[in-house]
């Protein structure tokens, strides 16, 4: 199996492919981007819909079209960033992972995505 | 040179006093010991009268018409106390080996609810933000339910229940997996779905 160093490189720099990949293209337009099988089945958005939309416009730096296009993962995207940092540096903020990763924290989280996707198609 | 060990041999007069002196027994001051092993003040009482043993249990066994071996209720009793023995030493061989502290090579924190108590084992990932990933970007039922054995994890915990808390992350990661297994999967057969949906 691949060591830890290599899968820990492996992952920053898919991270940053990503990225790169959503800063040039724009995902409504290209059609490499994966589609939402929920909507196309069912025609309602699921939570995250638009999330890549929304990335593309945050990388190009239009605030206005990334709300629209997903506001719910444009507020929550502090905390998944703060999630990802809590997660790598976890042996020097222990207490900072407890929070973050704690039952309340967690259960919220999920009751806010299925609100997010019951309330945006009202 | 004679004269002379003759004479260091001789004690001079008063050395002799001094050691005359020594010799006879000298009247010591003597003082009452008021804890002195003297006879106690109450008289000590003849210990009780024992029956012989197991009079009572035979007793009953007759009046009950039942059949009693005290050989058989020894060897139980010794049976017993030897697991008990057994037992506690396996207790106190388990205690000795040292739990985990934080900053060791795992490096896991400790839940700070217990200082007394050391866990057994460091708590063990959470998996959240990939469940939530997985939940938004690939797939929206198995990644829910991904979030909801995420969360169990830290409940468990901090329930103490380490077995259950491990099964949980390992359930999490599962259903974390099969979450992008099946967006992948449901991207690749997007445009055949669609056309089998739309007939």
């Amino acid at each position: 199996m691949i060591s830890r160093k290599w899968g820990k490189i492996g992952l920053i720099v898919g991270g940053l492919v990503i990225l790169a990949l959503y800063f040039i293209f724009d995902p409504a337009l290209s059609p490499w981007a994966p589609k939402c099988m929920f909507y196309a089945l069912t025609g309602y958005d699921c939570p995250g819909c638009g999330s890549q939309r929304m990335l593309h416009a945050l990388l190009r730096g239009d605030l206005a079209a990334a709300w629209h296009a997903n506001a719910f993962i444009l507020c929550i995207s502090p905390i998944l960033v703060a999630l990802t940092f809590t997660a790598i540096f976890r042996k020097r903020w222990p207490r900072l992972y407890r929070i973050l990763n704690s039952p309340p924290m967690i259960i919220g989280l999920t009751i806010a995505v299925v609100a997010w996707g019951v309330l945006r198609n009202i | 040179m004679e004269k002379e060990e003759n004479k260091r041999d001789e004690l001079t007069p008063q050395e002799e006093s001094m050691s005359q002196e020594l010799q006879t027994p000298q009247e010591k001051p003597t003082v009452e010991d008021p804890v002195s092993p003297q006879e106690e003040v109450a008289p000590q009482e003849e210990p009780i009268a024992m029956p012989p043993k197991y009079e009572a249990e035979k007793m009953w066994a007759e009046k009950l018409g039942m059949n009693f071996d005290s050989e058989e209720v020894e060897a139980s009793q010794q049976e017993m106390a030897e697991q008990e023995a057994a037992e506690s030493a396996q207790q106190a061989s388990a205690s000795v080996t040292p739990p985990p502290y934080p900053g060791t090579a795992t490096g896991y924190y400790m839940p700070q609810g217990m200082p007394q108590e050391q866990a057994p084992e460091p708590m063990p990932p959470t998996y959240t933000l990939w469940a939530i990933l997985a939940t938004i970007c690939c797939c929206l039922p198995a990644g829910i339910i991904a979030l909801v054995f995420s969360a169990s994890v830290s409940t468990k915990y901090y329930a103490r229940d380490y077995e259950g808390a491990r099964k949980a992350s390992e359930r999490t990661e599962m259903w974390i997996i099969a979450s992008i297994v099946l967006g992948v999967i449901s991207n690749i057969l997007y445009l055949p779905l669609t056309m089998l949906t739309s007939l």
